[in-house]
């Protein structure tokens, strides 16, 4: 098996320039809290030339270099950037995992690991395919190291040595540039092994101490010795770290992922209480988001927008999607519309954003049907249309399996993936033309239109006057008048077993003398009259 | 509805504000006063207009096409729609197509017709003014914005009123003119509605040409338990 590492050697340093792009080139350090005690855990190259290093308090920081940036150490940047990461090795291979944090030194890693068996046939050779993984997460925002060897534990130190060998470039100005990509041959992986110092390894302080008391400083030095004897005096965690230097680590195969829930995220520096500014921070979210599911090949079918407010409230707004999609200015804009319909109570501290993904499927288009609007278009105007009127008053009407009458039922609108077949036409029907957007295709025999009820909503109070026990006389707002024409009564009962929901109702079809015809209701619950349709 | 047709000239423009709409009255005391009887007047609300929109619609989806219907006056009827579909020989999962948007004032109606108008690929939109009860009719420039959303789209604009409103601004105005309302015999039951179709305005038809139509009555009687 041969396997692909990703390492990135500053991961909260990278996180922060990845959801600010505008501070790369800047002297940039991450710190690990607020205030002037906090300690500086990450340093940026422009930072680390002016001698700017970690572990040095802001101040001390700023004695060096008065012109630094500073930025808190995020949990929820980190977590999203290690989650980007491992997008980026999906799009590689099916296969692929993030590894556990690092401690000590190695604890503002990111590390992912990718399958890279197999993948001559797409790249060429390893060499190819760890260049495309080194550029696919430098196109992500998250700049690293790529190594790639027969397990997980020699490829990520390989990929830790590229690091280091980068890291004294920078520093040495009279040094050439570092690779960024390193393929280990199996042949050639003990000698590779062999000089690199112990501490690569990582091994916990205990075992660190003990080594150095032995005087083993190098892989080298730690193969010579017998494993078992040196495991009985420095403990057992000895025989994993002699495991990794020999790259005899016995590992499961890399699992595959299977959500599909992509989540970004920013704390931000002070609360935001207007719009405008939120909707920078969105479009920030909304880019990386439609970043990582074009490395998925997903698209968003629904998204959850979290916003942690300075009051302490938390407060969640739902998105869906109507065709899965990658557009960034879509997504965007249905967030947007959907924060101005209900703006947060209070300022806002920090965003989350959670994506629902779906594979992206092509439309079929059909040869015989008019094509309808593109799903992004159709989601834009849905969205808008839930703005302007109301996300309950928009959608396609239902028909509700209920006798209430005045019930009626609206369902959210879709575009139909795959219409019915359209009904063959008879050569009559070809001949004649249609009464609206002639097609190419016609419909069965025509009946004519039917006559059709108008509801009346909220229905109109009436005052009837009634003649043996029939409608003879009716006065609402509408008007006033004789009824010359009456059929009905139709009862309508219905939910007797709830006192709330209980209905009954009398209707009539009634014609006044001018020729309108309304359809009358008595309701046996409240003892009124009232008109609750008109035909037309 | 073939006769609408060979009056329309082959049907409602594609691309153009058309207009369906009852008779014209002086003022909304006049037509308030046209529901009293003995008036001598036939300007009753029954004129079929709501039918005609709807056949429309139901040729649409029937069609496989997206059809809108924006709401002012909040009286669009599923079932109605439903029995229109259904006398077509369509089953009625193809009311799905159709998006209906319930206004709630003028100025909402207004930004979500423009707001359909702009999304290319619905083949009609009814644009619902009709209230029994009266209400401020759209100024013209807001007509002539509309015509000139609906110019040069794949979409026909229906508008649907109680007495004429667009003015010149749509290329078809067709007037619904209430003429008998017809009853079965005892027990008495709505059998349907008798109507002139006048076309009003045409940009190529001569005008003053109508047509009777019969809205016959299809709509199931309640029937609770």
């Amino acid at each position: 098996m041969r396997v692909g590492c990703l390492l990135v050697p500053d991961l909260p340093l990278q996180a922060a320039l990845r959801a600010e792009p505008e501070l790369r080139g800047r002297p940039l350090v991450i710190t690990s809290g607020p205030g002037p005690r906090a300690e500086i855990v990450a340093v940026a190259e422009p930072a680390a030339r002016q001698s700017v290093r970690p572990g040095q308090t802001l101040p001390q920081a700023r004695a060096v270099c008065p012109g630094i940036e500073v930025r808190v150490a995020s949990p929820v940047l980190e977590r999203t950037a290690r989650e980007a990461l491992l997008d980026v090795a999906l799009s590689l291979a099916p296969r692929a995992e993030s590894a556990p944090r690092g401690s000590g030194l190695f604890a503002a890693e990111g590390v992912v690991f990718v399958d890279a068996s197999g993948t001559s046939a797409l790249h060429g050779d390893e060499s190819g395919f760890a260049s495309v993984f080194h550029a696919r997460a430098e196109r992500a925002g998250l700049p690293g190291f790529v190594a790639i060897a027969s397990t997980r534990g020699v490829s990520r130190l390989a990929a830790r040595h590229l690091a280091l060998s980068a890291m004294h470039a920078r520093l040495d100005p009279s040094s050439s540039e570092a690779p960024t990509t390193r393929v280990l041959p199996r042949e050639r992986e003990v000698a590779f092994l062999e000089p690199i110092p112990i501490d690569l390894l990582d091994p916990d302080d205990r075992t660190a101490e003990a080594l150095t008391r032995f005087g083993v400083r190098r892989v080298r030095e730690l193969r010579r010795l017998p494993p078992r004897d040196l495991a009985a005096r420095v403990g057992p965690r000895l025989l994993e770290l002699v495991a990794r230097a020999r790259g005899e680590e016995e590992e499961p195969p890399i699992p595959e992922p299977r959500t599909t829930t992509l989540e970004e995220g920013q704390d931000l520096e002070a609360p935001l209480a207007a719009l405008e500014p939120l909707t920078f921070v969105l479009r920030g979210l909304v880019s990386r988001m439609t970043e990582r599911l074009a490395l998925r090949g997903l698209g968003c079918t629904e998204l959850r927008l979290g916003l942690q407010l300075e009051n302490g409230a938390h407060q969640s707004r739902r998105v869906g999607v109507a065709t899965p999609s990658q557009d960034e200015q879509v997504l965007l804009r249905l967030l947007r519309l959907t924060v101005e319909r209900a703006p947060p109570m209070a300022p806002i501290e920090s965003v989350t954003l959670l994506c629902e993904g779906l594979p992206l499927r092509r439309e079929q288009l059909d040869l015989f049907l008019p094509r309808g609007p593109s799903p992004s278009d159709l989601d834009q105007t849905l969205a808008e249309l839930a703005s302007i009127c109301g996300e309950d008053r928009v959608g396609a009407p239902e028909i509700v399996d209920t006798h209430r009458p005045d019930a009626f039922g609206l369902k959210p609108f879709r575009k139909p993936r795959r219409p019915d077949a359209p009904k063959r036409a008879s050569r009559r029907g070809r001949r004649e033309s249609p009464s609206v957007n002639p097609a190419p295709q016609t419909t069965p025999p025509r009946r004519g239109p039917r006559l059709s009820m108008r509801a009346l909503r909220p229905a109109i109070r009436a005052r009837v006057h009634l003649v043996n026990g029939r409608p003879a006389h009716l006065h609402c707002r509408l008007g006033q008048g004789e009824i010359v024409k009456t059929a009905g009564p139709w009862r309508t009962t219905g939910q007797w077993w709830s006192e709330a929901a209980h209905f009954a109702v009398d209707h009539y079809d009634v014609e006044l003398g001018d020729g309108t015809v309304l359809r009358l209701a008595f309701d046996w619950k409240t003892k009124r009259w009232q008109i609750d349709g008109l035909y037309d | 509805m073939t006769p609408l047709d060979r009056l329309l000239g082959g049907g409602f423009p594609i691309g153009r504000l058309s207009e369906i709409c009852g008779p014209a009255a002086a003022s909304p005391n006049a037509r308030r006063a046209a529901v009293a009887p003995n008036t001598g007047r036939t300007a009753g609300r029954t004129a079929g207009r709501t039918a005609v929109a709807l056949s429309l619609v139901a040729e649409a989806l029937s069609n496989g096409a997206l059809a809108a219907w924006i709401d002012l006056a909040d009286a669009f009827d599923p079932d109605s729609a439903l029995e229109t579909i259904r006398a077509r020989g369509d089953e009625a999962g193809t009311l799905d197509r159709l998006l209906w948007v319930r206004a709630r004032d003028e100025d909402e109606a207004l930004r979500a017709c423009e707001r359909v108008m702009r999304t290319e690929g619905f083949a009609l939109v009814v644009f619902d003014l009709f209230r029994p009860e009266g209400g401020r009719d759209p100024k013209d420039v807001t007509w002539l914005r509309l015509a000139r959303l609906a110019a040069g789209t794949r979409t026909t604009l229906v508008a649907l009123s109680d007495t004429p409103s667009t003015g010149a601004r749509a290329e078809l105005v067709l007037e619904m003119r209430p003429s008998r309302v017809t009853w079965s015999d005892p027990p008495h039951l709505l059998e349907s509605v008798e109507t002139e179709a006048v076309l009003r305005r045409h940009r190529s038809r001569p005008t003053g040409e109508k047509v009777a139509l019969r809205a016959a009555f299809g709509i199931l009687r309640p029937g609770g338990c």
